[in-house]
């Protein structure tokens, strides 16, 4: 009796510190590459993010805060240049973001949030703390979460945030742009026969990409065959062993001004002489600005990687299709 | 506020049939018997000596009749009332337990210290805290413990900073700030230099005389108990080998079988008490 | 405050025999001055304990004015007119001040307040002037707990912030169970073996902990050792004053004990002749302890240092008597704490870093310090 007591106890803490419940508006089930996306709002107004979080925005924010660099490519993609009025330290894309007011990215000051007025904050989900958003929704500042699974997560993401600020023709030529590049990279690819590849994404502990990552699925687009496909988690840990046994024929080391691996630990590859990759020659290095963030830019990102993985298939045009 | 009162007609301790051994549960089957079948009674008033080699079970006795150490089998009656029916502040209002083993590791103060004896009486009132402050009447009764046990002149110094001697002059004190009726102290003369050895018996005796403490004392040294106590317990190996009065236990036959050693037992000058005088190195085995 | 060891002003220490002086004659009269000095008093308790919510109440105005924007006092005291009025619209600044930056230094205080009690209590309990509440274990349970539910996704979906907290101290109440199971025998309590079982399961869970780390998610892993490190952030209202109610009740329970952990600083065997009902007295301040210790760090992770070092440091400037010791170090290690947020809020704006680096680091050096004055003095 005592210990129900307790566990009675036990909950009101907990209980007590919740913010807004949030129903059970789980995302649907969203179209393929080429389809449109359905369902992502519920009424014209309302939106649903990936946290499954419900958002009734009556007009469009003129005060947005952005919480990630590939939010803030989206958001300058959409032309709210005027309406941004907060972004992150490492925002550098495109330029005009290194102007605006900075608040913390991992671990975002609440007060700079809330000092800022914003009356929509768009945010990474895996970042962001529970009890920040629960003071936001106390606060009554509408957040808005993203996670990108995969490629076409992004693209929803921009239509919704296009709809959201009633820029639409925006938002449509964006995705149609993105779409239309993903799909030439389809094209030239596809006469090459897929190579395997292994994404590093950290040197030590060796952590790639897996389903669930956006990235693994990018690969694919490539025409490349991720190694740790069958790995059970997003951002998975492989064994150096597993890594021989698979014997990757093309390794992709992300290199760029946030997340970067040296030289000097591509190098360490060098070692494993037996590795395809390592034999032919294929370390190849990609931006990370444009990959490890599932913002507009992500087809440049799959561009790269294309790029890298079938470089025989762009001899062709070694002048043209600039980044 | 309930105390044992003292029925004078009572024992002050009655034991009947205490058997006592450490660890509990499984582990309590392989233990030694530390008692066993333990009978004898305290008068109110009398100083009782508890003597016996080491591991006879002295300490043991003594925790047991401070209510320190828990009853397995047996029973014994406090002033007639059962000790084991008693809540511990109740006993401790009547009852003042110095231990052996005194070391402290946090700075308090000796007057701190002895003020604490005087926990068992406060009073308790519905609202306060768990708080209290010391009465002055408090400060009165620790103030002439610590000048009868000769540390008034450091009532103000931590305890941590004190020689064993000085910590045990103080804990007697905590002790009798208590205002007992009966004082239980294991080997209160361990750390004691001469002086304070011969203090401390004195003070004993005299309290026994003016307030009719009744006084249990456990000692090795066998010519403290001659000297002032009334009765000695001699324990041999749990049991009690020989209750009586001085002169009836400290003979050379019973220590010879109890301490395995051969000792000199003449009478003291003054006193005409027992007196044990080991023997001197040129004739270290065999008697007179 | 520190209390001198000077001579009594009544005779000698020449007065030894058990003359039968004193005690035929009247009694000496008490000397207050001396006991005034080497005691605690309900003057000087009144006189310390005031000036320590002095200093806490002007600690809290002074955290009250730093954060991402210096806000001044004047202002301060105008908003919170403002919002104790209920007047209208709050500004931005009104807002931050009233729903971001006052919640969460009131979470602080209370925080270092529960976290420094249990010290003290833990402290007499354990008869070390080291012990910590982390020893007990279930500080590792709750944070198993957190880690669990974040691995399992709790943390990224709805009810979030109500439910990790809530896996937190249910994860505690399971560590509480297993150390009671482990270190209790026979309906009695023995401090060794609490301390062995805090130990252990500090170690099993520990582990626990860094697997369960391992296999999460990087992105979420970082914010679960962010997390683990100890950090505060603002609380909503309603959560507040729950939590809020619950420690106090835990701090009440603590203080109703103080002459009790007195004593029991003396020792079982001395505690008993004292009158004390030992086993009980074990299980109380073990059970509220532990309850206190495992809500604390659900909602805000392992914070350190303060457990610890509050209890010893007030002790070694104020005494041992826990009459004093325990509400002083509650208002001391509620100020620290408040300071440290402040300085972990402050310091690498816009960002934040976790308060429990602010409180190792500064609660380090400080102890030592107060070791080598406090060696000094003695010798």
């Amino acid at each position: 009796m005592l210990l129900g007591a307790l566990l009675l106890l036990a909950a009101w803490p907990g209980l007590a510190f919740s913010g807004d419940e949030t129903s059970h508006m789980k995302r649907r089930q969203q179209g393929i590459l080429t389809g449109m996306p359905f369902m992502a709002n519920i009424t014209v107004r309302t939106f649903v993010d990936d946290a499954g979080r419900k958002l009734y925005v009556a007009k469009p924010p003129t005060r947005v805060v952005s919480l990630a660099p590939s939010i803030t490519e989206m958001l300058f993609a959409l032309g709210l240049d005027e309406e941004i009025v907060g972004v992150t330290e490492f925002c550098n894309y495109p330029a005009a973001a290194l102007k605006k007011p900075k608040v913390g990215y991992a671990r975002p000051s609440l007060e700079s949030l809330v000092a800022l007025r914003p009356d929509l904050i768009v945010a990474p989900q895996e970042f962001l703390r529970a009890d920040t958003i629960a003071k936001l929704d106390e606060l009554k500042i509408p957040v808005f979460l993203l996670e990108a699974k995969s490629v076409e997560d992004i693209l929803i993401q921009i239509q919704s945030l296009g709809k959201m600020f009633n820029r639409t023709s925006l938002s449509d030529a964006v995705t149609g742009s993105m779409r239309a590049r993903m799909a030439e990279v389809t094209r030239r690819i596809a006469a090459s026969p897929k190579k395997r590849v292994l994404y590093v994404l950290n040197s030590h502990p060796l952590i790639t990409v897996g389903p669930g990552s956006y990235i693994h699925q990018m690969i694919g687009l490539a025409g490349g065959i991720n190694i740790a496909a069958d790995s059970g988690a997003a951002y998975p840990k492989l064994s150096l062993e597993t890594v021989l046994q698979e014997d990757p024929e093309v390794l992709i080391f992300p290199v760029g001004s946030m997340e970067s691996i040296p030289k000097n630990e591509q190098q360490e590859w060098n070692r494993w002489g037996n590795l395809s990759a390592v034999r032919d020659g294929r370390l190849r290095d990609v931006s990370s600005d444009a990959l490890n963030r599932p913002g507009p830019r992500v087809v440049e990102g799959l561009e790269h990687l294309a790029r890298a993985i079938h470089p025989d298939a762009y001899l062709s045009d070694t002048t043209s299709q600039r980044q | 506020m309930t105390m044992v009162t003292q029925d004078r007609s009572q024992s002050a301790y009655d034991v009947q049939g205490l058997n006592f051994r450490y660890g509990t549960g499984s582990s309590s089957d392989k233990a030694p018997w530390v008692l066993q079948g333990i009978n004898f009674c305290v008068q109110p008033g009398e100083m009782l000596g508890i003597v016996g080699p080491n591991g006879s079970g002295k300490t043991s006795l003594l925790k047991l009749l401070a209510k320190v150490t828990a009853l397995q089998h047996g029973s014994i009656a406090l002033f007639g009332k059962p000790l084991s029916h008693l809540r511990q502040e109740v006993v401790a209002r009547s009852v003042a337990f110095v231990p052996q083993d005194t070391y402290q590791a946090f700075p308090f103060s000796v007057a701190e210290t002895v003020l604490m004896g005087r926990f068992p009486h406060r009073h308790r009132k519905i609202w306060d805290l768990g708080f209290g402050w010391d009465t002055s009447e408090d400060r009165a009764i620790a103030q002439r413990a610590m000048m009868t046990m000769d540390v008034w002149h450091i009532a103000g110094r931590s305890v941590t900073g004190l020689s064993g001697g000085e910590r045990q002059r103080v804990v007697i004190a905590r002790a009798l700030a208590q205002n007992p009726e009966i004082l239980l102290l294991d080997e209160p003369t361990a750390f004691l230099d001469l002086q304070h050895h011969i203090e401390i018996c004195s003070v004993l005796h005299r309290l026994k005389l003016e307030r009719q403490l009744t006084i249990v004392v456990v000692s090795h040294d066998l010519n403290l108990a001659s000297e002032y106590c009334d009765r000695v317990l001699l324990l041999d190996q749990g049991r009690v080998f020989r209750l009586g009065s001085p002169e009836d236990v400290i003979q050379p036959e019973i220590l010879r079988t109890v301490y395995r050693c051969h000792v000199l037992v003449d009478k003291h000058p003054m006193s005409g008490l027992p007196r044990v005088t080991l023997p001197s190195r040129n004739h270290q085995s065999g008697g007179p | 405050m520190m209390r001198t060891s000077r001579p009594p002003s009544t005779p000698p220490a020449g007065m030894l025999a058990p003359s039968t002086e004193s005690s035929r004659t009247s009694p000496r009269p008490v000397d207050e001055q001396l006991f005034h000095q080497s005691t605690l008093t309900a003057a000087r308790w009144t006189k310390v304990i005031g000036l320590l919510l002095i200093t806490a109440i002007v600690s809290a105005f002074v955290c009250l004015q730093f954060g991402a924007a210096y806000i001044g006092l004047p202002q301060i005291f105008h908003v919170l007119f403002q919002g104790v009025a209920g007047s209208g619209e709050l500004d931005t600044t009104a807002t931050i001040l009233l729903h971001v930056r006052l919640p969460r230094v009131f979470l602080g205080f209370l925080i270092g307040c529960c976290l420094a009690s249990v010290g003290v209590a833990l402290q007499a309990l354990l008869r070390n002037p080291l012990a910590d509440p982390y020893l007990l274990g279930v500080s590792s349970g709750a944070a198993l707990g957190v880690s669990v539910a974040v691995l399992a996704g709790v943390g990224t979906t709805m009810l979030a912030a109500s439910v990790l907290p809530i896996c937190g101290f249910l994860g505690s109440l399971a560590a509480l169970l297993v150390i009671y199971r482990l270190a209790a025998s026979y309906d009695r309590l023995p401090v060794h073996s609490l301390l062995l079982a805090g130990v252990i399961l500090n170690a099993i869970f520990s582990a626990l902990i860094m697997f369960v780390t391992s296999i999460m998610d990087p992105n979420r892993s970082f914010g679960m050792m962010t997390w683990l490190m100890g950090s505060l952030t603002a609380p909503t209202y309603p959560g507040l004053l729950v939590f809020s109610l619950y420690l106090v009740v835990g701090l009440t329970l603590l203080l109703r004990q103080v002459r009790v952990l007195n004593i029991m600083a003396f020792g079982e065997e001395s505690a008993r002749s004292l009158g004390i009902d030992t086993e009980r007295t074990k299980k109380y301040i073990f059970l509220v302890s532990a309850l206190m210790t495992g809500a604390v760090v659900s909602v805000s992770g392992m914070i350190g240092f303060i457990g610890m070092v509050v209890p010893h440091a007030v002790r070694l400037i104020f005494g041992a008597d826990h009459r004093l010791l325990l509400p002083a170090a509650a208002l001391v290690g509620g100020a620290f704490l408040m300071i440290a947020d402040t300085f972990a809020r402050t310091f690498v704006s816009p960002s934040e870093l976790p308060v429990g680096i602010m409180t190792a680091l500064a609660g380090g050096p400080f102890f030592i310090y107060l070791l080598v004055w406090r060696k000094d003095q003695m010798s």
